[in-house]
């Protein structure tokens, strides 16, 4: 079963300037590459715990690079 | 010397004096508007019907994505209020392609019938013709054809010509939108397609000079009419850039439903039995020698075939004893000095692994090299703002895998006779100006 | 009597002012560790233990508690009655009585610190390119403020200021120091204007330190209203109507056997009447009337016991008591002064 509503990391890469706040404060979705900036999970955030982490990377990016997109998704089948 | 490939199945085939190229010879120059009314007739008034009619034609844009083409004029009218803009993209950045520039200087009035078509059907009130500062043959005859146009008076959106630095990456969607809303060249970063929010916040349409033309005679001549060539996927024709190792290199319009071997056949061949060829341009797909008679030029086919695309129609073919390796590699370097330089994996990517292919390239890798090269092709894939790394990377695995066996030679350090070979055309100096 | 009770608190200040000037010295240092916080997360110099974001983290809290003492010391600037600094003074820069310019300098880096901290706050709404640009401006803030603490500042020759500035401005001095080093080589001429930039803000304002606050006549220069009893005491006959004061003064005959008197209105003491015989080219005795140093009027008047004269607009009759004796000989002299309004 999916949320109604599917939550993204997205980074803008113009912005970004590899300070690398963002996978320090949340690991579970985003790694550094080999020149310091982030690679960042495509999946959707499920979990409420990481959510929270990641809306705080969010606030403490220098660049603002970093966002969580919102889009709606299609609900599944229910039982 | 013929090509000495085996025989391809090939259709009846006419390379000149059909379709887009249809019209007085080349050698006359511009065609101007009243021979251009004269043979075409006046073309009809645009609108919701021609949507309709492009989709059942299956035209798929001609400037390297191949996207449905209708598809983009829906989405286009829905976000419009009136407001919309279309741009015709006539810069052509990438060093090996001509045929928008031939096809401007020589059938302008083609293009500009296409872009009025398409201001009518989405209800845009504005058209920019986007070009390059370099091309003078192609501004000279542009301005003449706009000139022509405004003195006969035609009920059409005004356009506007913006001019841009003749950079690789100026072609891209979102840079064309950049430029012409006034900043530099550079792709931006963007959560909406450019057809919700484009040129200063409208929706835009932004098109290939070429997909214009089709779609001027498409209006004229209906959809079964385009669909009587090409395939069933990849409908009508569409102009190819022959270059490199070819008797008789040049813009041909060809069958989209053609085999590239016959095209060739009919062009009067290479010049030496090819070593492969690069097709789709610098971020398209290197073919094996073999694969080459038989290469279809339709889009699916090809990507099924050879995981590639036809791009923005080229294919420039290598020379006996050319390397692939070799030329790949100066590609990549060309693309990592046309970076827009915003984005730190992009930038930081391509130039890491220009670094190491020339050591490759030169017979002189560093150890772990090529698994350096490997981790960052796919470190750097879909990382940008733009599809400019993915297309470099693309490309570069695309010779690394083709052209494996050879690859062995330059990794065990022995000297590659290709490196030195003439006959595949290089990249340009890179520029340095963004407007 | 109440004049002087007045005149002594304007004297002694209050523990608001003291108050204000901890605070103010406060936030000064809290601001200091702010700035070179946020120079030090643009270097992205990360001590091996501690991660970055921590750096991030602790300059955004440290410019809160900033913003808290920055509040704290505005507060209890416009309560204390000392320097009669009002709401409107800590609102709209340069318009103070007290040290304007200083003072409003101080207002013009409170309000950089305040746009920055909403802007901060909002960051969302602003949108990266805003901030960032916004931002920048908080650079400003910090030397302005320095400036402000020296210039508005009573103790500015007081040890422990001078060593609170000297570390603060070292610290950022450093901070700056470290970022104008490291960087790409795209942007080093950028980085070299900065240093030429910081270089010229030091040494003019080491110049103008030196010069100007840790002088001993700074208070005068720079603009502290003097604490006079006649500015908080309004005139003695504010009009429209007249008045009648008792004159006292002295009578002196010269040598040529001309006359002068001068006498002063023991009510309104300021005000003084002298009045001289005619030259040879006169007819008529002369009447001087000051107030203070400042002349009011020096015009002729009807000879006799009493003169009668006019000084602007307003009548005056100066009536002399007194013996013959005193007329010819000299001495003190008593009198009156009678007018229709006011002279001030």
């Amino acid at each position: 079963m999916s949320e109604l509503v599917q939550r993204k990391l997205r980074v803008n890469p113009i912005l970004c300037d590899g300070y690398g706040y963002c996978a320090e404060i949340v690991p579970e979705r985003i790694a550094l590459d080999d020149w310091g900036f982030p690679i960042v999970a495509a999946e959707s955030i499920e979990d409420e715990e990481v959510l929270g982490h990641a809306r705080r990377a969010v606030g403490t990016c220098p660049r603002l690079a970093l966002l969580i997109e919102e889009v709606p998704s299609r609900l599944t089948e229910r039982a | 010397m013929a090509m000495n490939l085996p025989a391809a199945p090939s259709a009846a085939y006419t390379p000149v004096g059909w379709r887009l190229m249809a019209g007085p010879a080349f050698d006359t120059g511009c065609e101007r508007l009243e021979d251009h009314e004269q043979r075409l007739k006046r073309r009809p008034a645009g609108g919701p019907w021609l949507i309709e009619v492009i989709a059942r034609s299956g035209l798929r844009g001609r400037g390297g994505a191949w996207f449905p083409t209708a598809r983009k004029w829906s989405a286009a009218a829905a976000a419009s209020q009136g407001n919309a803009v279309v741009v015709i993209n006539g810069s052509e950045g990438e060093p090996l392609s001509s045929k928008d520039r031939t096809l401007l200087s020589l059938r302008p009035h083609l293009v500009l019938d296409g872009a009025a078509l398409a201001a009518e059907s989405i209800g845009a009130t504005e058209v920019v013709l986007y070009l390059s500062r370099d091309s003078r043959g192609t501004n000279g005859a542009v301005e003449r054809a706009l000139e022509e146009r405004r003195r006969a008076g035609l009920q059409e959106a005004p356009i506007k010509v913006v001019r841009t630095a003749h950079r690789y990456i100026a072609g891209e969607s979102s840079a064309v939108v950049n430029r012409a809303s006034g900043g530099p060249s550079k792709p931006m970063f963007t959560l909406q397609r450019a057809t919700e929010k484009g040129v200063d916040d409208r929706p835009t349409l932004v098109q290939n000079a070429e997909t214009m033309a089709h779609v001027a005679t498409i209006a004229r001549y209906g959809s079964d009419w385009f669909r009587k060539l090409g395939t069933a996927q990849s409908p009508g024709s569409t102009l190819l850039t022959l270059c490199g190792n070819v008797r008789q290199p040049g813009v041909y319009e060809v069958d989209l439903g053609a085999r590239l071997g016959s095209v060739l056949d009919a062009v009067g061949g290479t010049v030496t039995p090819p070593a492969g060829a690069l097709v789709g341009g610098y971020f398209g797909t290197w073919v094996a020698p073999q694969a080459l008679a038989g290469l279809p030029l339709d889009a699916e086919r090809l990507r099924a075939e050879h995981g590639g695309s036809l791009g923005c129609g080229i294919v420039a073919v290598l020379p006996r004893d050319g390397c692939g390796i070799v030329e790949s590699t100066r590609i990549l370097t060309y693309l990592a000095a046309e970076t827009s330089g915003q984005c730190g994996p992009c930038v930081n990517g391509l130039a890491a692994l220009s670094e190491a292919m020339e050591r490759i390239a030169s017979s002189a890798p560093q150890p772990g090299d090529l698994e350096r090269v490997h981790r960052w092709i796919g470190m750097v894939r879909g990382r940008g703002a733009c599809h400019h790394p993915d297309g470099a990377v693309g490309q570069l695995a695309g010779a690394l895998s083709a052209f494996s066996e050879h690859l062995g030679l330059h990794m065990s350090g022995r000297a590659c006779p290709g490196h030195d070979v003439a006959g595949f055309p290089p990249p340009p100096p890179s520029g340095d100006r963004w407007r | 009597m109440s004049l002087h009770l007045a005149a002594a608190t304007a004297s002694n200040p209050s523990w608001l002012w003291y108050a204000t000037r901890g605070l103010g010295a406060a936030t000064l240092i809290v601001l200091t560790c702010t700035v070179v916080l946020g120079i030090v997360t643009a270097t992205r110099w990360i001590g091996r233990s501690t991660p970055g974001f921590v750096t991030a983290d602790l300059h955004r809290n440290l410019s809160m508690i900033a913003l808290g003492l920055l509040l704290a010391h505005i507060i209890t600037t416009v309560l204390d009655p000392f320097a009669h600094i009002s709401v409107r003074d800590v609102i709209i820069p340069f318009g103070a009585t007290y040290r304007p310019i200083w003072l409003g300098l101080g207002v013009v880096a409170a309000q950089i610190m305040i746009v920055v901290a909403a802007t901060s706050m909002l960051r969302d709404r602003v949108g990266p390119r805003a901030w960032r640009a916004i931002h920048w401006i908080a650079y400003a803030s910090w030397p302005i403020a320095v400036i402000h603490g020296l210039g508005t500042g009573s103790d500015a020759r007081a040890p422990w200021l001078i060593g609170v500035v000297v570390s603060c401005v070292v610290a950022v001095v450093l901070a700056l120091l470290t970022r104008i080093r490291e960087g790409p080589l795209s942007t080093a001429p950028i980085r070299a204007g900065a240093a030429i930039v910081t270089a010229v803000v030091l040494v003019l304002s080491t110049r103008w330190a030196l010069g100007g606050p840790l002088q001993s006549n700074w208070s005068a220069r720079a603009g502290t209203p003097p604490v006079k009893v006649a500015a908080h005491v309004g005139p003695v006959h504010p009009g429209p109507a007249g008045f009648s004061d008792p004159l006292v003064g002295v009578l002196v005959r010269d040598a040529s056997g001309g006359l002068q008197i001068s006498m002063r209105d023991t009510v309104d003491t300021a005000l003084t009447v002298a009045i001289r015989s005619p030259d040879s080219n006169e007819t008529l005795p002369v009447v001087t009337v000051a107030r203070g140093s400042r002349v009011l009027c020096t015009v002729p008047a009807t000879a006799g016991a009493t003169l009668y004269a006019v000084c602007g607009t307003t009548r005056l009759l100066i009536t002399f008591y007194g013996s013959q004796l005193v007329l010819t000989s000299g001495g003190q002299i008593t009198g009156r002064l009678d007018t229709s309004g006011p002279l001030n």
